[in-house]
């Protein structure tokens, strides 16, 4: 987003669909779908009445949350930048950490379908957040707990602190 | 949301898995080695160990206390838990540290052969070396002014220990006479050849405390010198060897662990051609932080970009003098209140710039604490 915020002249919204794997269209605003870098990637080589993304990984569940952190970021940014622009003091950076982290705190089911769908569509701030928290629910756990929580078949016979 | 099962429908692809386990804690890490054997060679694997280490640049900081006074440094004992030989012996100074990874040398008495040691303290691994063998019987016992310098050369995959040897001129001034590289892989030591010619292109500051230490940044270990051209091919002397000036422009010296070759590091523009002041140099999150002093001022500058002069920043100035060679491990500046947390005591300054409070880090005066980021990184199986 290198152009400023400046409502006056911004020209009417631009929306791409997107599809999810159960069949739902998600309409959404444009520079929304494009947090996606798999979607900006091939972005200009689509036509303008073509923008339509089947998400065969992505159940509309999920889309929903993705497509609902995508719109936070981006109003978030508008926001910080014209505060910034205007000079005035914002504590918005902080603000969105605080609702980053009431939204990536979901069960462990709903987590990972979000982080695979960041995966997939290449969202690497979603990513980042979604991996994170993965790593901050485990590090206390048991390896059996572990082994259950990532589905590893328990193929150890080693003592884990003897040198090879 | 309905899904309230902790148990998981789906499985996670590999590439993401690893993304988790790089950003845990190395005690997670560590116990979850028996989870899967894919788990254990992957705590194992160089690549993925490096990647931790990167990532864990910022977290998990631990400041290590040790102590080189007559009685067992119990800062650093409790942390290793390590040999016999090491707990026995009184004084023992850190040297450096390099991706969790310490050289510490001992001091056994100055009729014998000193000792160095590497170790983890996180794995417990620990590598004993002995000094080198000295060519010169005068110099032997000579262990005045040497310089130590200790780092990872990303070209060799290898830890290297590189010992300057020096005979001090004059106050305040030391020139090398011998430069010595160790290795972890040969487990020995090499002498380095003055890059072809004659000349040593630096005479370095004179070490004033045990323990102080080259700065390790980016594969090169740095100290403050003073530009001099030394000829020592065919000098019986030493003292006839040099001509020193009333004013000698500092510089920043570097030894680079890949090319084994010393060059210079350029200071900040601001200094002009000649830097007349005294300089120290430290590390500081991971850049190259340089202190230049007067009697009633210091500026603290940090390199943001390795290599690039322009990217030398002013950190702070404070008025009044820190004492001297100082090393920064934490550095705050929140709502104008400068703090400064040094090897051996934490200073507090007034919006003014002025020293305010002064606490000494626990343990006697000689105690040192240094950063330490807990790694995984192997010393014996290699």
């Amino acid at each position: 987003m290198k152009d400023s915020f400046n409502p006056s002249i911004e020209p009417p919204k631009k929306t791409v669909t997107l599809v999810s794997s159960d069949g739902y269209d998600f309409e959404v605003e444009e520079e929304v779908a494009l947090e996606s870098q798999v979607i900006k990637d091939g972005f200009e080589d689509k036509a303008v009445d073509d923008r339509e993304y089947l998400l065969f990984n992505v159940h509309s569940d999920t889309l929903e949350l993705i497509i609902k952190y995508c719109e936070k970021h981006v109003s978030s940014r508008k926001s910080i930048s014209a505060a910034a622009a205007s000079s005035s003091s914002s504590n918005g950076e902080e603000a969105l950490k605080e609702w980053d982290e009431h939204f990536i705190s979901v069960d462990t089911n709903t987590l990972y379908d979000i982080l695979m769908a960041a995966d997939y569509l290449n969202i690497k701030s979603l990513l980042d957040l979604a991996i994170q928290k993965v790593a901050d629910t485990i590090h206390g756990r048991s390896p059996e707990q572990i082994r259950k929580k990532f589905n590893i078949e328990n193929d150890s016979i080693i003592d884990p602190w003897a040198s090879e | 949301m309905e899904k309230k099962e902790d148990i998981p429908n789906a499985t996670l692809p590999e590439a993401i898995i690893e993304d988790i386990l790089i950003r845990l804690p190395l005690k997670s890490l560590a116990r979850f080695r028996c989870v899967s054997k894919k788990w254990n060679d992957l705590s194992r694997d160089s690549r993925f160990i490096q990647m931790h280490n990167t990532h864990s640049k910022n977290r998990n900081q631990l400041y290590l206390l040790t102590d080189y006074n007559e009685e067992p440094n119990p800062g650093l004992l409790d942390l290793m838990e390590l040999s016999i030989d090491i707990k026995s012996c009184p004084e023992c100074v850190v040297l450096g540290d390099c991706n969790g990874v310490f050289l510490v040398y001992k001091i056994y008495d100055n009729h014998l052969p000193d000792t160095y040691w590497l170790l983890n303290p996180c794995t417990g691994e620990c590598v004993m070396f002995p000094e080198p063998p000295c060519e010169d019987i005068d110099l032997q016992y000579n262990k005045d002014n040497i310089h130590y310098g200790f780092g990872y050369s990303e070209n060799d995959k290898d830890y290297k220990v590189v010992r300057i040897r020096s005979i001090c001129v004059k106050e305040g001034h030391a020139i090398p006479i011998e430069v010595m590289v160790y290795t972890l892989r040969s487990n020995s030591w090499r002498k380095i050849k003055n890059s072809g010619d004659v000349h040593v292109p630096f005479i370095l500051q004179e070490l004033k405390a045990r323990g102080e230490r080259g700065a390790h940044v980016n594969g090169f270990v740095h100290w403050a010198a003073s530009d001099f051209c030394i000829d020592w091919r065919d000098q019986e002397e030493w003292s006839e060897m040099y001509e020193l000036k009333d004013h000698t422009s500092s510089k920043i010296i570097a030894f680079d662990f890949g090319s084994d070759t010393f060059q210079e590091v350029p200071y900040p523009e601001y200094y002009g051609v000649n830097l007349f002041d005294h300089i120290g140099i430290c590390t500081l999150d991971g850049n190259l932080c340089l202190h230049v002093y007067g009697n009633s001022w210091t500026h603290i500058w940090v390199m943001r970009e390795y290599g690039l002069r322009e990217s030398w920043t002013k950190l702070c100035f404070v008025s009044g003098p820190i004492l001297h060679p100082f090393r920064i491990l934490h550095f705050t500046n929140a709502d104008e209140k400068l703090s400064l947390l040094l090897q051996f005591r934490h200073l507090y300054f007034t919006s003014e710039r002025r020293l305010e409070k002064v606490y000494d880090l626990i343990g006697h005066p000689t105690s040192q604490a240094t950063l330490y980021v807990e790694s995984l990184v192997g010393l014996t199986q290699r």
